[in-house]
């Protein structure tokens, strides 16, 4: 698991290879990786759904996905269903409105790594999880 | 009735420590209001027009005698000394101080109550039948499967911040008493040779948008309930429109992808999740069996079945004829305890009552109470021969009234007088109507009639299932109300048409008493109120009650 911190709660650009989002064309950043269609790194539009990008996921390794507000629930369907429906092992990385109090739940559906938001308490995000000694569901593992 | 186990218990105190400590937070200044908003309200608590109010959950409205107790010493010591059952078969309190909200959650855990997820856009309180495991009518008891999906639907990870609320209805029995078909998910134990299985429905709701949900699964076997359930949620979840929250409802988007597209969403994000780890095995299916097997009962005959409500002038008779239902096991009746009284608010309780219910509830009925979405209760397990006892202790307790699905057994929301969202009064509009019936010979003779009022769009009131319902408007910042006839919420669900122009406060008990006029002159023998609607029309009904009214 890795907690990150950065300025705005939003991640260094150039380490993504690709954004995919549910409307628009998918859309590279990354130049070196244009030449070949090997895609690493994978941003992720909360809008998009799986199907779409499933292709990449064979070469990805880190996968980004996008949390917009911290009341938005795709994030958590994405990322259970990278796990469980698509056997993606990798990294997922959740930035945005990424919050202390979300951390359990997001860790929960297969999240491994988090862009915390400014403002948050780096130490009091990482006591949420595991903060209940058991639950009603089996967890997603990453 | 469900024991808490220790893991139940330290899950609850987890989550009341993680609500204290998220309190203490938002008072310190330490979370900002928004945030805490969304957390308290996954804890129950709202803010209302003149203080906030906590929504405590009553899991598929099953309460015992211990719980009613604690109920009522907390609506002492938070509260002023009453509280208001729900149409979600839940219990509110008004007035408490959010100061005090971490002590209050931890003194409902020490009965094993809590308000988790009663409120905020995630999977609600899961409702059900309030007679499961006694009705006469009952294919298989729905309680388990109720039991099950509490447990899977709290605090799920992945399903904590949905577009919009979610609620789960559950009936087993030939009639529905849950209103399955209003439900965002509704679910039907069937059986046929093969055995037990669910019929799986969709996209009902009232509100903005009222909508009969449509059936998209015909038979589900029961150890598929929560992979297929979660296949659903997740559809809902990634699809369902978040930009704006009144089209934010599954119903809506069942509607925009049309049934069969949904179907196949569904069915596509089942087949990664069909027979994986969260298939539900013999074993827990038995365990949870096990929570709601049948009481002790004694081995009692049938008493003889008392005089018809109409041709009876006695209370008692009367009472048995329309409060007393059959029951599974010979000998033993199930009652129904009218919360709708005439000078108190329908659905309301004070400490007192709640005390004198724990205690005929232990007197009578192995400890345990029902809520019931019309918002009354119901003691379940009663020996026939002690209802002359319990009669003459309900009539102590003004709890003996013989009105059950009668006219003055009105579903009312609390409206203007509690709710911030509300653009009516609807509790004194129910007060009117309740003074257009005091003569309980008249209001039998009516027979069977539903009236249910909202005080505002969202319709808690279930206004749209009211063989009459009442939607308070706001006209110009006056109090106004619709109407709408032949409304039904069984297992012939339909939502009631729009009768005409809305009409003032001061007129509408009026209006409706014409329109049961209306119905008693129109109506064949045994005829319900809907069905005369529906041979005589509606301009009939629509002209009768607005005689006279300017328009
Ligand atoms: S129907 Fe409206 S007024 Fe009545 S309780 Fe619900 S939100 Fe409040």
């Amino acid at each position: 698991m890795k907690l990150i911190t950065t300025v705005n709660g939003y991640p260094e650009q150039q380490e993504i290879d690709l954004i995919w989002s549910g409307y628009d064309e998918p859309h590279r950043l990354n130049d070196a990786e244009q030449r070949s269609s090997a895609v690493s790194s994978l941003q992720i539009e909360p809008d998009a759904l799986p199907d779409a990008f499933q292709h990449h996921l064979i070469t990805a390794r880190l996968i980004l996905l996008h949390l917009p507000a911290f009341t938005d629930g795709r994030p958590y369907s994405l990322a259970a269903m990278l796990r469980q429906h698509y056997r993606y092992e990798g990294e997922i990385r959740v930035y945005g409105d990424v919050r202390a109090a979300q951390l359990d739940h997001l860790h929960r559906c297969g999240i491994n790594s988090f862009v915390l938001k400014e403002d948050q308490d780096a130490a009091s995000a990482l006591g949420q999880i595991g903060y209940f000694s058991k639950w009603y569901q089996p967890n997603i593992s990453a | 009735m469900y024991q808490y186990n220790d893991d139940d218990q330290q899950f609850l105190q987890q989550r009341c420590d993680q609500f204290r400590e998220q309190t203490r937070q938002f008072l310190a200044g330490d979370l900002t209001a928004e945030e805490f908003q969304q957390l308290r309200l996954r804890n129950g608590l709202y803010i209302q027009r003149l203080a906030p109010m906590l929504r405590i959950a009553i899991p598929y409205g099953e309460v015992s005698a211990k719980q009613l107790r604690a109920l009522a010493a907390i609506t002492r010591d938070f509260d002023k000394g009453y509280a208001h059952f729900t149409t979600r078969q839940n219990i509110q309190l008004n007035w408490p101080k959010i100061e005090a909200m971490p002590d209050l959650l931890g003194r409902l855990a020490e009965v094993d109550m809590h308000a988790i997820q009663t409120s905020g856009s995630c999977i609600r309180n899961i409702t059900s039948d309030q007679f499961a495991g006694v009705a006469t009518d009952e294919i298989a008891d729905p309680r388990p499967w109720a039991e099950l999906l509490r447990q899977w639907s709290t605090l799920h990870p992945e399903f904590n911040w949905l577009p919009r609320k979610f609620k789960i209805a559950v009936t087993g029995a030939i009639s529905d008493r849950a209103a399955i078909a209003v439900h965002d998910i509704g679910l039907r134990l069937q059986s046929d040779d093969a055995g037990l299985y669910f019929e799986v429905w969709v996209g009902g709701g009232l509100g903005r948008t009222p909508l009969i949900g449509v059936c998209i699964n015909t038979r589900l076997e029961p150890k598929h309930l929560i992979t297929y359930l979660t296949a659903i949620l997740r559809v809902y979840n990634q699809l369902g429109r978040r930009d704006n929250k009144y089209k934010a409802r599954i119903k809506i988007l069942v509607k925009a992808m049309g049934k069969l597209d949904f179907q196949t969403a569904v069915n596509n994000a089942w087949q990664a999740l069909k027979d994986g780890p969260e298939t539900i095995n013999e074993d827990s299916i038995a365990r949870f069996a096990g929570h709601f097997s049948r009481p002790n009962y004694l081995a009692l005959t049938d008493q003889a079945p008392s005089r018809s409500v109409i041709t009876t002038d006695q209370p008692f008779d009367r009472w048995c004829a329309q409060n007393v239902l059959a029951h599974q096991q010979p000998g033993y009746a199930a009652v129904h305890i009218s919360l709708k009284r005439t000078g108190i608010a329908p659905g309301d309780v004070s400490d007192r009552d709640l005390e004198a219910l724990a205690d005929l509830a232990d007197r009578y009925s192995f400890g345990e109470a029902r809520v019931t979405h019309e918002q009354n209760l119901v003691l379940a397990d009663v020996e026939q021969t002690k209802l002359p006892e319990l009669y003459k202790a309900l009539g102590k307790h003004n709890l003996d009234r013989a009105n059950r699905g009668l006219a003055t057994d009105m579903i009312c929301c609390p409206g203007g007088d509690y709710c911030s969202l509300a653009n009516a009064k609807s509790i004194p509009v129910a007060a009117a109507i309740e003074e257009t019936f005091q003569d309980a010979e008249a209001e039998h003779h009516l027979g069977a009639l539903s009236i249910n009022i909202s005080g505002c769009m969202n319709a808690c009131g279930h206004h749209h299932v009211g063989n009459i319902g009442i939607l308070g408007v706001d006209k110009k910042g006056e109090e106004f109300y619709q109407l709408s006839i032949g409304g039904e919420p069984g297992e012939d669900a339909r939502i009631g048409r729009i009768l005409g122009p809305s009409v003032a406060r001061a007129e509408i008990h009026w209006v409706v008493q014409r329109l049961t006029q209306c119905y008693q002159q129109h109506r064949l023998t045994e005829e319900a109120f809907n069905q005369t609607l529906d041979r005589v029309g509606i301009e009939v009904f629509k002209s009768a009650a607005y005689e006279g009214l300017a328009s």
